[in-house]
């Protein structure tokens, strides 16, 4: 019974962590993230299976863990305002060329980030040849070239 | 009319269905959830989690000959250190009384020094030394590790009899 309460605890405690810290820490991972990533496994290692090499207590882990996930991904599905909520929603940040800058600083990000993305997925040079940037849900940004503006 | 900063907390239905209201909450969490990780950290620095300032604790009793040095806050399965030091009054062995639920809690890993004498009645233990010279300072240590989280409380009594109480939070 432990095994599964721990494995619950920490499965909770990740997720909120992760949120709180953003989506940009998964998806433009630099190498100190990495490293971030290998000591946050280990530390929780330690806590769901304390002095435990056993078989089955792995198993109960893994199980626990894809059992959470599962009800997490039903509740969503049933629960659209629940998506919303866990997941979040797709945002607008430039719009025709247009930098909407409130929404910029409330997503952590600036401009040089936004035209680092259009460079690097498009091509793009200035802002006026965007006619989209949109952060997705899972924090990548998808840009779409202004077709007037080649 | 409708400013630009006014347009841009609006949810656009085109190209992408947004829902600003929600992630403003979302956002407002996420602020409210920096400064608490911030306070875990703080509070982890000074102790309220296990070794530290707010966690070192000193207590003795009314006829100060009995000191009892502990942890406010343990963390399950970790090992914590428990200190008596008590002044001897008379030329008889010295026995330690602690009672309630210390069984429970705690397994007793290690005593130093390695002579005492353990006994068990009832609730309580009694741990016994022989005795050395009188109007002198003995010093107990016991390495324990918990077994159990929850709110530990344990009335330790010394050679006079005058106790001294100490409670303890044992986090999960």
């Amino acid at each position: 019974m432990e095994i599964v309460i721990r494995t619950a605890a920490i499965y909770f405690a990740l997720y909120i962590v992760l949120k709180i810290a953003g989506n940009r820490t998964l998806l433009r991972m630099t190498s100190f993230d990495f490293v971030l990533l290998l000591i946050i496994s280990e530390a929780t290692q330690q806590a769901m299976l304390p002095d435990d090499l056993s078989v089955t207590s792995a198993i109960i882990a893994i199980v626990t863990l894809f059992c959470i996930d599962i009800i997490f991904s039903l509740i969503k599905n049933h629960i659209p305002l629940a998506d919303k909520f866990f997941d979040g929603s797709p945002i607008i940040l430039v719009e025709h060329g247009r930098l909407l800058t409130w929404r910029i600083k409330k997503v952590n990000l600036t401009q040089d980030d936004i035209m680092e993305i259009a460079r690097t997925k498009q091509g793009i040079e200035c802002i006026s040849q965007i006619k989209f940037a949109i952060m997705e849900k899972n924090g990548d940004i998808s840009i779409i070239k202004n077709p007037g503006r080649d | 009319m409708k400013t630009d900063s006014d347009d841009e907390k609006t949810s656009r239905k085109v190209p992408v269905v947004e829902h600003i209201p929600l992630l403003r909450v979302s956002w407002w969490l996420e602020r409210l959830g920096y400064f608490s990780i911030f306070i875990v950290m703080f509070l982890a620095l000074l102790g309220f989690f296990s070794n530290g300032v707010l966690s070192d604790k000193e207590k003795q009793n009314e006829s100060q000959t009995l000191k009892i040095n502990y942890e406010k806050f343990v963390r399950n399965g970790t090992q914590t250190e428990l200190k008596i030091r008590i002044k001897d009054q008379e030329n008889k062995a010295i026995t330690i009384k602690i009672s309630d639920q210390f069984d429970n809690f705690y397994i007793i890993e290690s005593v130093v020094p390695q002579s005492l004498q353990v006994s068990h009645q009832g609730n309580n233990l009694y741990f016994t030394s022989p005795d050395g010279a009188s109007q002198q300072w003995h010093t107990f240590t016991f390495i324990l590790r918990s077994k159990e989280w929850g709110g530990f409380q344990a009335t330790i009594t010394g050679a006079d009899g005058k106790p001294v109480t100490i409670n303890q939070w044992i986090y999960p």
